[in-house]
């Protein structure tokens, strides 16, 4: 990782640890305490890279469902339209369900935009639902599934 | 034997196992190791608001120090060197400094928890620093 994203950890870090310090038992001194929330800053940061990782993997192994393995890169002219496809279907769907898909094609887990939007667990689910549903619905009226 | 034995012959009395060389060995520690912690306290201006006269506090951070360094590694043992001795000093201070601020910052003393946080973002930095560094090897 490059010294900016350090920053940005190290960042993120110091707010749980000036959230925190206040009330916290320290009885191996700040330090060790500090030096494991970065720990587990690092290792959230490294999760979300692999998410998103795989989440292009997934991406890429339907694409190649619905194509039948053709080769297709960022720069064919069909991932373009696919892609072009997935986000007008997306303006289709509603603010509140377009922000939960939103988040989650960025690596977002389940739980963090559950935090992130302030919402309950069931209600996310629902508008989930409801959202793959429309796009479904959207994609396969266009052609594309 | 001289009254008083310095540098490598004091080492060498101690490490042949002469009890008052070693005592006077560690003594002589205690008072080189003084100015290295009245230095670091003298860097945390809120501390020494609050402590005041830094000299009993220094002098109890350099006995704690040699009582670590005692059983860490002793004179007689083959790894000691003053540059371990010194890193060992440099650890608790650093320890007692933090838990000091610590507790100023936790009563709301504002200058101490900047310079908290200041210290804290050196050490997380250069921590992450060296964990990169060490990353490619694994």
């Amino acid at each position: 990782m490059n010294p900016p994203a350090h920053e940005d950890m190290v960042q993120k870090a110091l707010t749980i640890i000036y959230e925190k310090y206040k009330t916290a038992e320290l009885p191996r001194g700040i330090m060790p305490w500090a030096y494991r929330i970065l720990e587990n800053v690092m290792m959230n940061e490294y999760q979300k890279i692999r998410r998103r990782k795989n989440l292009l993997k997934e991406k890429s192994d339907t694409l190649n469902e619905i194509y039948g393995n053709r080769e297709m890169t960022d720069h064919t002219f069909e991932y373009q339209e696919l892609i072009h496809e997935i986000r007008r279907a997306l303006n289709r769907l509603s603010h509140r369900e377009k922000e939960i898909f939103e988040l989650k094609l960025k690596g977002y887990s389940g739980v963090e935009i559950q935090k992130q939007l302030g919402l309950k667990q069931n209600i996310m689910h629902i508008r989930v639902f409801r959202g793959s549903k429309k796009l479904k619905a959207i994609l396969a009226n266009r052609g594309v599934l | 034997m001289k009254n008083r034995i310095e540098g490598e012959d004091l080492i060498r009395e101690a490490r042949s196992g002469n009890e008052t060389a070693e005592k006077l060995f560690y003594t002589n520690l205690i008072v080189r190791f003084l100015p290295i912690v009245k230095c670091e306290i003298g860097r945390c201006p809120p501390l020494q608001k609050e402590i005041g006269c830094t000299e009993g506090m220094s002098r109890e951070i350099c006995q704690r120090a040699v009582e670590e360094i005692k059983t860490i590694c002793p004179i007689g043992n083959e790894q000691w060197s003053l540059m371990r001795a010194i890193h060992i000093l440099r650890n608790i201070t650093d320890d007692f400094i933090m838990n000091m601020l610590v507790d100023l910052a936790r009563n709301g003393n504002a200058e101490a928890e900047n310079l908290l946080f200041t210290i804290i973002r050196k050490k997380l930095i250069q921590w992450i620093e060296s964990k990169s560094w060490k990353a490619p090897t694994r």
